[in-house]
């Protein structure tokens, strides 16, 4: 009945604690130990094979062109460019995405009217829109934070619609029989129910950012990290090319965990175990 | 067909409560809570459905009075009703002689689920109808860790939902009932989802608890024992359409302990009521 009945089949799946690779540190060291591993096996497939840079370059080749690209100020030029369209894209997009979405809440009549709408412009893949987007816009940075702006925006519609809505329904009549007005149901009941889909769908969405920023790059851009796969691919600079993708994947792991962490100081209650 | 057997059941309804009727003392004072025959009839055409059917009680101040019957017997919606939350078909609910059309700051509800705001500290939660009626949360402070402390809670009161059992759950939620002091607590089923053990220990709880304030008490429960060990009196709700069927009135002395429940008069009471919950149409 209480949440303690619950432990055992948690336990069933967590690492014996008291072998060594059961600590922290064991298991850093472990990830380390395949991180090598792979590394180690790509090394050897290109010596193995013989390939050429421009085909796949072995790591060591890829740290150089990351080092001395870094240290050029090349890599950290196109990285701003690409950082300010993803948040600029994430900011407006979500914002956009919340007020309306908290506007459609408001009347069952508006989601009626507007669902085929919405559900329409879900199925249409927004990256198909980039070539359109710099006819209008120009190879600026305007066209791709519009792009990932319209791919932020709709996982936000929609959580806002849903979290405000699904609301248990005995909190609901709670709040009845405490006379509350709609402003203080709103206030203090729809909107805390629905700050937690609200971060989930700022989780998905700035994972979608990256990707509408870069491939939005990729249509017509002279500048960001999309702009330069483009450019290196013409100049058959492979190791480069890769050095972006380190960029890239770094930019999104950093992103997603500054979400992360936004959330965990909003909802400190939601990490605090069970049972106490 | 079927109308012809709902006027049959009709009848019978009449009769139950008019035998019945002996039982009841004397009305000294007016009543605090007054049903008049309270009807409830949902849906229309084929899907009309009737949940009760002029039920009529009345139930003085500071008792404490259980409402027992079936699942399905339409007692939450009587219960539902006498708070405001919906309205009756025909018929009204008095309280202290006027008619009761939407919820209001002198009754407390207890719902079957605690209903916490998983969001908010044990304190904050205890504090909500505080906010909702726009009072200073200051001025209710104390008063709430009074009766943190009332529901042996004390030191709980930064803890969040999630971190309480089911029975402690819903002890907040009792005295976030509690909190505005109203002059009637309506408790809907309160411990229905609780184990057995918890469930005697909440109402031995309940009853101190009760014996404190001294509010107006209405219960609903279909657990006969549970009825019979809280109650001043107990209201036995007939099914389909819900009707009152007998009402007991319980002489056993307070305050009472778990133990009582193994004494002859309290399982003589629970046999007895056990019976007419069961009676169909040998009634009449």
């Amino acid at each position: 009945m209480t949440a303690l009945d619950i432990a055992p089949n948690e336990a069933e799946d967590t690492l014996d604690q008291t072998a060594w690779y059961g600590t922290k540190a064991g298991q850093a060291l472990l990830t380390l130990v395949v991180f090598a591993a792979v590394l180690a096996a790509w090394w050897l497939y290109v010596r193995l094979m013989a390939l050429s840079p421009l085909v796949l370059p072995t790591p060591y080749q890829v740290w150089e062109s990351l080092v001395d690209n870094t240290a050029s100020g090349l890599l950290p030029m196109h990285l701003w460019v690409t950082l300010s369209e993803i948040v600029l894209g994430f900011i407006l997009g979500s914002a956009i995405g919340i007020a309306l979405g908290t506007i459609t809440s408001q009347s069952p009549l508006m989601r009626a009217i507007l669902n085929p709408y919405i559900l329409a412009s879900q199925a249409m893949p927004k990256l198909a829109l980039a070539p359109i987007m710099v006819i209008w816009l120009g190879f600026g940075i305007a066209p791709k934070v519009v792009i990932t702006a319209l791919i932020c925006f709709f996982p936000l519609l929609e959580n806002t619609i849903i979290g405000l809505t699904s609301v248990n329904p005995y909190q609901v009549e709670l709040f009845s029989a405490l006379t509350a007005s709609r402003r203080q149901t709103f206030f203090k009941l729809r909107i805390p129910n629905a700050l937690p889909v609200i971060f989930a769908g700022l989780r998905v969405a700035i994972t979608l950012a990256v990707v509408g920023a870069v491939v939005g790059e990729y249509v017509g851009a002279n500048r960001g990290l999309g702009a330069l796969i483009i450019a290196t691919q013409g100049n058959f600079d492979t190791p480069l090319m890769f050095a972006v993708f380190v960029y890239l994947t770094i930019v999104g792991i950093v992103l997603y965990k500054i979400m992360e962490l936004m959330e965990s100081l909003f909802f400190s209650w939601r990490h605090i175990k069970r049972g106490d | 067909m079927a109308f012809a057997s709902r006027l049959a059941q009709g009848s019978a309804t009449i009769t139950s409560v008019a035998r019945s009727g002996p039982s009841v003392k004397p009305v000294e004072a007016s009543p605090k809570i007054e049903f008049r025959d309270v009807t409830k009839i949902f849906g229309i055409g084929a899907k009309r459905m009737v949940a009760l059917d002029r039920v009529s009680l009345s139930i003085e101040d500071g008792r404490f009075v259980s409402i027992l019957g079936e699942s399905g017997c339409g007692k939450t919606t009587l219960l539902r009703i006498a708070a405001g939350l919906i309205p009756a078909t025909h018929g009204r609910v008095l309280m202290d002689g006027a008619p009761v059309t939407k919820p209001g700051r002198d009754m407390g509800f207890v719902f079957q689920q605690s209903v916490l705001l998983e969001w908010r500290t044990v304190l904050e939660n205890i504090l909500l109808p505080v906010e909702i009626f726009n009072l200073k949360r200051k001025d209710y402070r104390d008063k709430a860790l009074d009766l943190l402390k009332m529901m042996g809670l004390s030191g709980f009161e930064d803890h969040y939902p999630i971190q309480l059992s089911g029975g402690m759950q819903q002890r907040v939620s009792i005295a976030r009932a509690l909190i505005l002091k109203p002059s009637v607590l309506l408790m809907d089923e309160p411990f229905g989802a609780l184990d057995a053990i918890t469930r005697e220990q909440m109402n031995v709880e309940l009853l101190r608890i009760w014996s404190l304030s001294r509010t107006t008490a209405i219960f609903i429960t279909h657990d006969i024992a549970e009825a019979v060990f809280l109650s001043d009196r107990v209201v036995v709700l007939g099914s389909r359409p819900g009707c009152v069927k007998q009402i007991f009135d319980i002489d056993l002395p307070r305050p009472r302990q778990a133990d009582h429940r193994f004494d002859d008069r309290f399982t003589k009471l629970c046999r007895d009521m056990k019976h007419a919950m069961t009676a169909r149409g040998e009634q009449q």
